[in-house]
């Protein structure tokens, strides 16, 4: 094993990277910070990535309800 | 001394133990000594030697972090193990403020697969502290992807690997004996010293998910 590495994002680089993974996914962001919000995190084992920078930002971050 | 005996791992079983209590430890230490636990267990067992794991977490805060494998935020998340397939890993960790800030799981995926990208995956576990759908499937399970003797025992159309074989709590541990010992991927510690740590350690990461 290579030495670990700790990644520290900004609120808009968290917002990119869900919405990066979404895309690459073939998702639509939207509905991806929608699904989270609404507690269904369906694609789960897919989406895990995305779902987990969600749940970094604050519950009333404006991008859930976008 | 040859460079598989037991005593040239006795550091990093050293390490391990001192990781291992420190992600049980709680408080904002408790995400590093977690990234620094699974990369010793590995590292004792299935990683390849070019194998890596990263933490993620926002600046304004430290109490949700993402535990992925890879160094590469824009991979797929799989660390690569010395039987040349992958193990794609994801946790979202979170310190519960209700619980003493104790670290805990509040979701996580492990898939073995042949390759790099997750298009040809074998198993994978899922667990979520939360409801993750509608369906509601149980918090811990295990996906198969394969195919029955016996198809009609299943719903029409319904593939073995959307199955939810119930398993509680999927830890680290577990993969890394279903991965050495049922599907023969070669470890890099001897028997004796990765078996003896995975015993040492897996009742506590139980600790880590609900209770």
């Amino acid at each position: 094993m290579q030495p670990t590495k700790t990644y520290v994002y900004t609120r808009d680089e968290v917002v990119e990277f869900v919405r990066f993974k979404s895309l690459e996914k073939g998702y639509d962001p939207a509905e991806i910070f929608r699904n989270f919000a609404a507690g269904d995190w369906r694609h789960f084992s897919q989406m895990l990535e995305a779902y987990a920078f969600c749940a970094m930002l604050p519950k009333d971050d404006p991008v859930f309800t976008e | 001394m040859t460079p598989s005996s037991p005593s040239n791992w006795s550091s990093t079983v050293a390490s391990l133990r001192t990781a291992s209590d420190g992600r049980l430890a709680g408080g904002r230490e408790a995400p590093g000594h977690f990234e620094r636990y699974v990369n010793l267990l590995f590292r004792l067992t299935v990683a390849h030697k070019d194998s890596a794991i990263r933490l993620s977490r926002l600046a304004a805060s430290s109490t949700v972090w993402a535990l992925t494998g890879g160094h590469d935020p824009r991979g797929g998340g799989a660390i690569r193990l010395t039987d040349g397939r992958y193990l794609r890993l994801v946790a979202l960790l979170e310190l519960d403020v209700s619980a003493g800030r104790q670290l805990r799981f509040q979701a996580m995926t492990w898939q073995y697969q042949n390759a790099i990208d997750d298009d040809s995956w074998v198993f994978r576990a899922d667990y979520s502290r939360a409801q993750i759908a509608a369906a509601s499937p149980p918090r811990g399970h295990l996906h198969i992807d394969g195919t029955l003797r016996h198809p009609d025992v299943l719903r029409p159309k319904q593939p073995l690997g959307r199955v939810h074989f119930p398993c509680r709590r999927p830890t680290l541990e577990a993969a890394v004996v279903l991965l050495a010992d049922e599907f023969g991927v070669p470890t890099n510690a001897p028997h004796e010293v990765w078996r003896a740590a995975v015993a040492e350690h897996e009742a506590k990461s139980a600790r880590l998910f609900d209770a």
